[in-house]
């Protein structure tokens, strides 16, 4: 899968999550997902969950902690499919 | 330590059908969800004020960039309508109220006498609200504080997003925490 194949698709679960559209609108690999997309943490667990379905990987709580930005959940999801 | 509130509106809440063994395992440590029965016989119920809890613990102690920590912050003991988290060996009490629509949850300071109860000296607004949330609940404050205090109130953010109140364009020693959960606004001040 590409990182654009990849870009594209957490995109797409990220959407229906978001509290700011302008946000998204202008989402760069800097956007912060909480503070930034306001996605609410109880929103964040289905980020989690979907990445986990639609890219058949694990994310444990080690690397949940982690996706911070759009550019840290791009890292986080590269390196799992990587270590498939 | 900061305050922290958080209020859920049970009908929005998630589901039990999405409430999946998943998805209970990124949001709690096993040892939690032994507990939960303690909290409420209705699973949805007792669910809701656990995560509740967590998110007032989340905003009372954690002072950092925002991220996704919930088992960072984890329930210990369960008490007669109060909550004794642990979130790095510091111990957060959250006292908790189920209403019909919505559960509640605040943290509070602890003393012996009032642990068992969860009596909190905070102020307290919850509220059903018609309008847009985030805007009523800042005017709510700004109404309260004004009529109680004078001066003109405001509500800034921290670099990590946390709340605080400012009088007279200052900075003040009042601590803020904000909820809402459509149509439901709450806030806690101390």
């Amino acid at each position: 899968m590409t990182k654009q194949n990849i870009e594209e698709k957490l995109k797409e679960i990220i959407k229906p999550y978001i509290g700011d559209e302008e946000a998204f609108k202008n989402l760069t690999s800097e956007t912060h997902l909480l503070t930034d997309l306001k996605i609410n943490s109880a929103h964040l667990v289905d980020v989690i969950l979907d990445s986990e379905e639609i890219f058949d990987i694990e994310i444990d709580d080690e690397s949940a902690e982690k996706m911070i930005t759009v550019q840290a959940a791009l890292d986080i999801i590269s390196d799992k499919l990587k270590d498939k | 330590m900061n305050i922290g509130c958080d209020i859920i509106h049970l009908q929005d809440h998630w589901s039990v059908d999405t409430l999946r063994q998943r998805r209970l395992s990124k949001l709690y440590d096993k040892c939690e969800l032994i507990l939960l029965s303690q909290i409420h016989k209705t699973p949805k119920i007792a669910e809701a004020v656990l995560w509740s809890a967590k998110e007032s613990a989340y905003k009372s102690a954690y002072l950092g960039e925002a991220r996704f920590i919930p088992k960072k912050f984890i329930l210990k003991q369960v008490l007669k309508e109060s909550l004794e988290f642990q979130f790095d060996k510091t111990p957060i009490w959250i006292s908790y109220k189920i209403e019909k629509e919505y559960v509640f949850t605040e943290t509070f300071e602890v003393t012996n006498s009032v642990k068992e109860k969860g009596h909190s000296f905070n102020y307290v607004h919850i509220e059903k609200s018609t309008g847009n949330e985030s805007y009523e609940v800042r005017k709510r404050v700004y109404q309260y504080l004004k009529n109680r205090y004078g001066g003109e109130w405001g509500i800034r953010k921290t670099e990590f997003g946390k709340p605080y109140l400012t009088y007279n364009n200052k900075m003040s020693e009042k601590k803020i925490s904000i909820s809402h959960h459509k149509p439901f606004i709450a806030f806690v001040l101390r």
